[in-house]
């Protein structure tokens, strides 16, 4: 029966690849604010929530739930601005914990149904542009400091690190704390250093990003856009998520000392 | 601007590992079936039962 099942999976995997191909090859391409299209397609807009948890042991279990929010229309164009609008998350970590909130444009065709466009874009990355001081000092005098701008594409800024004998490195991170809307924190290494440097680290995505997949109950799971668009564990979009900077001392045998700090997001409805 | 087609890159070696489950599997039950279920005569291990057998003889 397993395998019946698997056999199965291939085959529709293999149809929804031919389906997207498809697709990839109806999209002229991005102009202005909107998404030209090759031939008028039925296309209804939504939005599609896809939650993967851990239930016990290996096992996990994967949610998902689709918002239609327009009548399907017979269009060859789609508004960026509906995109913009709504924003995006997508959360992956190791262990299949994962979260995925994204607008969609649904295709109802019945050469492509169940085919949705999405579109991601780094002016739709939900944080506020500031500057950050934070500082973190250990009970044995080791003392680092940083000085992080944050941006829409972007995270930069300087370490110094004054270690004494205990400390090994210092470290920079984003991270996001699970509670009721991601399943469980996401922690994403920025940099790690044993000196004085200067950093840089480029938010997800480094361009304009049309991704194409099909939807049903299963599929997809958030670890597969996270291997799609750079790998575990992946943050991008901090739609409707707190986002925080962590900044740690690694004290070997005398546990980490850290501080938390909170970005600036923007409110978005 | 890019386009990703998100599909799992796994796919391929699961059905290479499928192909290879399957084809395992059901050769173990062909072996199985002639072995204990199917007519003597139809089978190897019947036919060389037979044979020694009659040769016993």
């Amino acid at each position: 029966m397993a395998l019946f099942i698997i056999i199965l999976a291939q085959v529709l995997s293999r149809r929804a690849y031919k389906i997207l191909s498809r697709v990839e090859e109806l999209i002229i391409g991005i102009s202005g604010d909107k998404i030209f299209l090759r031939e008028p397609l039925l296309i209804e807009y939504g939005v599609l929530k896809i939650v993967s948890r851990v239930v016990s042991g290996k096992f996990y279990e994967i949610t998902s739930d689709y918002v239609r929010l327009s009548e399907p229309v017979l269009t060859d164009r789609i508004d960026l601005s509906f995109y913009r609008e709504r924003g995006y998350l997508v959360l992956a970590d190791h262990g299949a914990r994962g979260l995925v909130v994204l607008p969609v444009a649904m295709i109802l065709d019945k050469r492509y149904y169940g085919a949705c466009i999405t579109y991601i874009g780094s002016e739709m990355n939900d944080l506020v542009e500031g500057e950050y001081f934070l500082k973190v000092e250990s009970r044995y005098g080791d003392l680092v400091y940083a000085l992080v701008t944050v941006d829409k594409k972007m995270i930069s800024g300087k370490i110094v690190f004054k270690k004494r004998v205990k400390a090994r490195s210092a470290r920079l991170s984003m991270l996001i704390p699970g509670g009721t809307v991601a399943p469980s924190y996401v922690k994403k290494a920025i940099i790690e250093t044993t000196d004085d440097t200067f950093f840089t680290y480029r938010l997800y995505p480094d361009d304009q990003v049309i991704a194409l997949f099909t939807y049903h109950r299963y599929f997809p799971v958030p670890e597969i856009f996270a291997e799609e668009f750079g790998g575990l564990p992946f943050i991008a979009g901090f739609h409707g998520v707190d986002v925080l900077l962590r900044l740690t001392i690694d004290l070997p045998l005398h546990g980490d000392v850290h501080r938390d700090y909170v970005i600036k997001r923007k409110y978005s409805p | 601007m890019r386009i990703v087609k998100v599909v799992s890159r796994r796919s391929r070696f699961r059905l290479f590992l499928a192909i290879i489950t399957s084809t395992s599997i059901l050769s173990v039950l062909v072996y199985a079936g002639f072995y204990t279920d199917a007519p003597q005569e139809l089978g190897y291990f019947g036919l060389v039962h037979n044979y020694t057998c009659s040769s016993a003889f």
